[in-house]
Parts: C-alpha cells; structure tokens; sequence
C-alpha cells in the first residue's frame, strides 16, 4: 500500500513563530518553537552561544564573526552591564573616541541575532519575546526594549529570565510545586520564588542584585592569580596579555566544575607558571559573592512569607551555576533537591520560545509575574511614597492623591523614583514632570491625583491630574530624547506591515526616531522657549515642527531628515540662550558681566 | 469581544460572600480563573482598545486580589459595605491606653532581639495574638458592632507592622 501524503506542498504553516531571545551579559541565545519541538538558532560558525561582542572597526562586527585578538582594542564586552547605570550614557567604542550609548551599542548585537535567525530559518521572523533580569529596573527594561525595536524585532514581551527558566521547567519537565529558580549569570543575579500548577505560573516574590555575576568572579580568579603568581609584573601587563589571562583563569574555573584540582600552565611575558588551584582555594576565592546570592535568597523567602519546609526544590540557571560550588553551598545552605537537567544557558532562551509560541498562537497556561521593585513619587523632605509596593502582581493601576505644600501653589513637580530606600536621592529617578495651571489655593486644598500604571512588560506610565480644573499631564518613562516604547512598538509594526525592504525601513525608523526625539526635546522645553525667543524665532520653531509631525506620518526618509536638520538649525539660537540662563541662574550673574 | 466588568466592590469581582473569614484557596482559584480571560497575554493578537480593557480588567483583578489577601484591607472593605462610614469619627489617636502600652512593649521587646530563639518566640506570641483578634473581629461583625470593629483593627494592624518588621 502506497502512503499518501495528504498534506498539500508549500501549505502555510497554522502556527506563527515567535523568537525567544535570551540577550545576555556574555552570550545571547535565540531559540524557536516551531510544531512540538524548539529549535535553536546556529550562526554562521554553527554556534548557539552567540558572545554578546561588538567590534566597532571599519565594519561593525558581532559575536563570533569577531576575531578579539585583532579587535580588541574595538571591542566591547558585557555591554548589558551597562543598562544598569545609564543606558543613555555614552561610552567610548574604539580608538578614534567615538561614542555610542549602551542601547545604540546592545541595538547591534539584536540586529545581528536577527540577520542570523532570519538565515538559519531561510525566512524572517520579527516577532520575538526578550528576558531580562528579573531585578532589572524600569529603565533598563525600556532601555532593552528600544534597542530590540531599533533593530526592527516587533518585541512582543519582555519576561524576567528566572520566570522563562521556570516555564521550561514546569512544561518541559513537569515541575509542580513552589520553586526556587536562582540564576546566576555572567552580570546579573536573580532570585525568584514561583508556584508552578497545572497551566499556572505564578510568580510570588523576586529578588536580586542587578550588578552580581559570573564577570565578578571571573575578576576574583583573575585577582587572585596576579597577585600569587605574577605580583611583581600585574602592573604592566597590556590589554592582549590581560586578555590571554582573563582566558586562562576563566578555563581554569570551568575545568573546576568537573574535576577537584588543576594545575594550569601559563606564560606571560615570558614567564611560565604552573598555577595550582584546588576547590578549597576556589571556595575561599568566591565565599563572598555565593555568601551574598544566598542572604539575598533567604530575606527574598522571608519577604513572601513562605517556610523553607514549604518549598519544593531549587532549579539553577545561568552559565555560572555549572560551578560545582554553588549547589553545594545551596544545599548546604537550604537542604533542598536541586534541579538543572535543562542546560543552565539555554533553558531562558527555551522558556522564552515556549512562552512566545503560546503567546502567539493562544493556549491555557498562564503565566503571573510580579514587579521587583517599589515604584513611587517623591515627596515632601526628599522622602520616597510608594505606590506600587515591589513584588505586586503586573499589570497594575495604581492611584493616589496628593496636595500642595504652600499656599496658592501654581505648579507640582513629580519626580517619580523607584527602589527600596526611604529617601528618594538613594533610589532611582525614573524621570520628573511639572503639573502646572493648578488653581491658586490654600496649601493642602487642592487635590491632584497622580496615577501610576505599570504594563506586563514592566514598562510604567504616569499621569497627574489636577482634580478641579482637569487639567492633566502624562509622563511615559523614557530619557528626555527619546521616543516612548509605545511610539517605537507602533513604528516598527507598521514598519514590518509595508516594509518593501529591511533596510530601507530601518534607516526610516532611524530618522523618524531622531525626529522625535527633537520634536519630544523641544516640546520639554516649550515654556523656556516661550520666554526666551523672539516671536518670530518662536513662529519659525513652531512652523517647521509642525511641518516635521506632518511629515513623519508619511515614509519620506528625506524629507524628514531635511526637516530635522532645518529644526535643529532653528533652535540653536534658543539652545545658547538656555544655556546662558542655566548659567545665571547657576552663578547669578550674565556671562558678559564675567568675562 | 472584551466586555468591560469593572466593578468596585472586590467581594462581587471574586463572587465570594461578604464574610470577614475568607476561603483563601477559594479565592486564589477564583483569581486564577479570571486572570485566566482577562490578561493581557491572552490579548497579544487584538485591538488596541481590548489591549487597553484587558490591561484595566488585569489590574483591577490583581488590586482586587491583594485587597482580600490583606485582613487590614478586607475590614475596611467590609466596613464601607455595610454601610459603616470609616472615616466619621476621625480620632486617630490612641483612646485605648492599654492598647498604646501592650503595642510600646511589644515593639521594645522586638527591638532588644538577641537570638533566632527569641525572635522565634515573639513570632508565635504575635501570630496567636492576631488568631485571637481576627476571631473577635469575625464575631463583632456578626453582631455588627461596627466601632468595636474598627478599634480591633487598629490594634491588629499594629500587630501585623510588628510582624512584618520581625522578617
């Protein structure tokens, strides 16, 4: 009997595809769920781990595509470090001292994930999911989110990676119970306690230390053989002797995870030594840091008010945890099973593609997550008044009223911060707004209603309210120059719907993004410009920002870049003038007085 | 299509009796069912304005949820519907001196914690203390001595900051 294939040839697929993109500190993993199985993307090379690299020489070159002994001096390692700090700083990228910030920087590696997954599937995919780390801020979240947008992925969600890691694990291997997922990875330690069921992923606390990694004990091992073995040279060594090192004693940490004792030949300026480290050594070397993941481990257990008795096992991720130690210290610790039969850095990337697929595609399990740190506005005093409190369930819509503190108060200023601290200063400032036009009345009469709204990708929006006049301000979280993740998501699905070509659509999203962000500056300032230009500087402004918005709603790429060159020029006369105001107002006199 | 199902009241979002003890695994199933239509995962696909309901419904499932959770939260709740106006007599004072003492000793004694022992102790007295008032604030309400009530909340959310800070 002939079989026959029922199926018709080149049928559409039923399903659609949705990239899970784990972007490291040290490599980024994208996978995909295509049918029953998850595939993982293969670069050029045939590597799944792509090193999270970027070669700025007269190409830009990424991950394995790089050859770091020719390019060190270009490269830049470890740039999700970075969005910790400021993901809008600028940080030099090779030896000529340009600059790029970490989000135009991490925007490189997410395209070339994508020009390496669009080859290995032979089709392009723009739908995707991101992790980040679970105790990763506002900030760096929407600083990601840009980055990925920037690049022309169609970013679906952004999940924290210890909950992706939990979903593999409560799908793949049919985990149920309350679990512990502690992840360690080359920058980031997350901590997180999930309740896993029958189609139910529920997040119930997180924890963690956002600049905590596998890079910090590379540093320690490295720290600790210069000053045993090379103490009288570790000052001049150059950066490729560094490297070379770097290399060394990271091999030496990971042949520590198989075996008790090693002795390591290495040469540097040649001098031969034979480095001997044991696991004893390694565990005083690395104490400190496994001593600190596990503190935070247990207040995160305290917090959610759940009995160590309570919990079911601990699943380990993160390429760092492969280091025999840190089992054994949590088991020591804990007195718990530990679980990591999925390949420690994979499993996000797996989770996220399942996660992805389910998303798309529509199924039962439900996955809750919850905020990992407090969000609120500061208040008289500098204190910090919280409003959404950490660990609440997302999405979350919060509000609360406030008034004013001096009678006949105009205007508010909203900071809105967040972190654990009490005052705001030690927190994070997420970013401010003044309500203005606030009917003059006694102190404490008027009543302004500021709502918080945080998203399930963790991405918050703020709004104020004056309740008496309904006079309303919004502030959507982002750096003053730049376009919001809502008017990024838009331009970069609409961008996919008619892209004639990738490229083309990416140099439009580019100068529409530059666009903005000069339209967005300029309308921060307004009232300033108010004051300080000529009506008919004011009228040109106004004119050709006009006619910029106008323009931005078509595809006109040169259009737009003509208006925005036109615009800056416009406003440089007002830009001057701001800067000298600052400045009187800083010293209190002109400048022509000082000079 | 998304419908819009705001409601103010948390008891009628759950469908739970409007009882101070509350069914906690009840509830948390109940929680789970609704999340279950109204996240916003389930609504990656729709319009921007199911986007917006689904994001609102969340919410307001997910505040609704921690209201209940929260014993302190669930007597004002409770209060406001049965018709009580909480914020009438607006005496934030303390009128009960014994209660002032007992809470300044409890705290003084949380403060000169030494060993996991005694702290372990102070636990389990405040646990039994707050078994002991969540029962009396069930039987008030039976008998609808609504200002006993309140003045049985004060106390206990006393004793639930102590315990708090005790982690």
């Amino acid at each position: 009997m002939n079989l026959i294939n029922i199926d018709e040839p080149n049928k559409k697929p039923l399903t659609s595809k949705c990239l899970g993109i784990d972007f490291g500190t040290t490599n980024s993993v994208c996978s995909v769920k295509i049918g029953e199985k998850v595939i993982f993307i293969e670069d050029s090379k045939r590597m799944n781990l792509i090193p999270s690299i970027v070669c700025f020489d007269k190409t830009v070159k990424v991950g394995n595509d790089i050859d770091l002994e020719k390019n060190l001096q270009n490269s830049i390692f470890s740039i999700k470090r970075f969005f910790t700090s400021n993901p809008d700083g600028q940080i030099v990228i090779n030896s000529n001292s340009d600059c790029l910030s970490p989000v135009e920087i991490a925007k490189e590696i997410f395209s070339h994930l994508k020009k390496i997954c669009n080859d290995f599937l032979d089709e392009e995919v723009n739908d995707c999911i991101i992790t980040v780390p679970a105790y990763y801020d506002e900030r760096a979240r929407s600083g990601i989110m840009r980055s990925a947008l920037m690049s022309g992925f169609n970013v679906r969600r952004l999940i924290n990676e210890p909950t992706a890691a939990a979903f593999a694990y409560g799908l793949d291997k049919k985990k149920r119970g309350k679990f512990l997922v502690y992840d360690l990875g080359g920058g980031t330690f997350d901590v997180s306690l999930l309740n896993l069921k029958d189609n139910l992923f529920k997040v119930i606390g997180t924890s963690g230390d956002a600049k905590l990694g596998g890079d910090d004990l590379d540093q320690l091992l490295l720290d600790y053989i210069l000053n045993t073995y090379f103490d009288h040279i570790k000052n001049d060594l150059s950066n490729i002797e560094k490297l070379s090192l770097k290399k060394a004693s990271k091999s030496i940490k990971e042949k520590l995870q198989s075996v008790n004792n090693i002795i390591a030949e290495v040469t540097i300026k040649n001098k031969k030594k034979n480095i001997e480290i044991n696991v004893n050594v390694i565990e005083k070397i690395f104490n400190e840091i496994i001593t600190k993941t596990i503190k935070i481990t247990d207040q995160l257990i305290k917090d959610c008010n759940v009995q160590v008795d309570e919990i079911d096992g601990f699943i380990l991720v993160g390429g760092s945890t492969r280091l025999a130690l840190i089992p054994k210290k949590i088991k020591e610790h804990f007195k718990k099973d530990i679980y990591c039969e999925l390949d420690p850095d994979r499993v996000v990337s797996y989770g996220a593609a399942l996660h992805g697929f389910d998303l798309l595609n529509g199924s039962k399990n439900l996955l809750l997550d919850v905020t990992p740190l407090s969000l609120g506005i500061e208040t008289m005093g500098g204190l910090m008044e919280k409003i959404i409190p950490r660990n609440s369930n997302i999405p979350v819509v919060k509000e609360q009223t406030f008034t004013t503190n001096e009678n006949g108060q105009t205007s508010i200023k909203i900071s809105v911060i967040q972190g654990e601290r009490e005052t705001s200063n030690k927190n994070t400032l997420l970013g401010e707004f003044i309500l203005s036009d606030i009917e003059p009345k006694p102190a404490g009469i008027p009543r302004i209603k500021v709502r918080f709204s945080l998203d399930v990708d963790g991405i918050l929006f703020v709004s104020a309210i004056d309740e008496s006049s309904g006079n309303e301000k919004n502030l959507v979280i982002k750096t003053n120059k730049d376009l919001n993740i809502t008017e990024m998501k838009k331009l970069v699905e609409s961008s996919i719907k008619n892209a004639k070509e990738d490229m083309d659509t990416r140099l439009l999203i580019e100068s529409k993004i530059k666009a903005s962000r000069l339209i967005n500056e300029i309308e921060n300032v307004k009232d300033q410009i108010e004051t300080l230009c000529t009506k008919k500087d004011i009228e040109n402004i106004n004119k050709t920002s006009n006619m910029l918005k106008k323009e931005m709603k078509t595809n006109d790429k040169e259009r737009i870049e003509t208006l925005t060159d036109n615009l800056n020029e416009k406003t440089k006369n007002f830009a001057q003038k701001l800067i000298d105001k600052n400045f009187k107002n800083f010293v209190g006199k002109d400048l022509d007085v000082l000079e | 299509m998304i419908q819009n199902i705001s409601k103010t009241n948390p008891y009628d979002i759950f469908n739970l009796n409007q009882s101070y003890l509350i069914d906690i695994e009840e509830l948390e199933m109940k929680y789970c069912e609704l999340q279950n239509i109204f996240h916003p995962d389930k609504f990656i696909n729709s319009t921007e304005k199911e986007k917006e309901i689904s994001a609102y419904e969340s919410s307001n499932i997910n505040n609704a949820y921690n209201l209940l959770l929260n014993n302190v939260d669930r007597i004002k709740i409770l209060l406001k519907l049965k018709g009580y106006n909480t914020n009438s007599n607006n005496e934030k004072s303390f009128t009960d001196k014994d209660l002032l003492e007992e809470i300044m000793e409890l705290q003084n004694r949380c403060m000169s914690i030494e060993n996991e022992n005694q702290k372990v102790k102070i636990k389990t007295e405040i646990i039994e203390k707050i078994r002991i008032i969540e029962s009396e604030i069930n039987q008030n309400f039976e008998k609808k001595e609504f200002s006993e009530i309140k003045n049985l909340s004060v106390k206990l959310s006393y004793l639930e900051k102590i315990k708090k800070n005790l982690n």
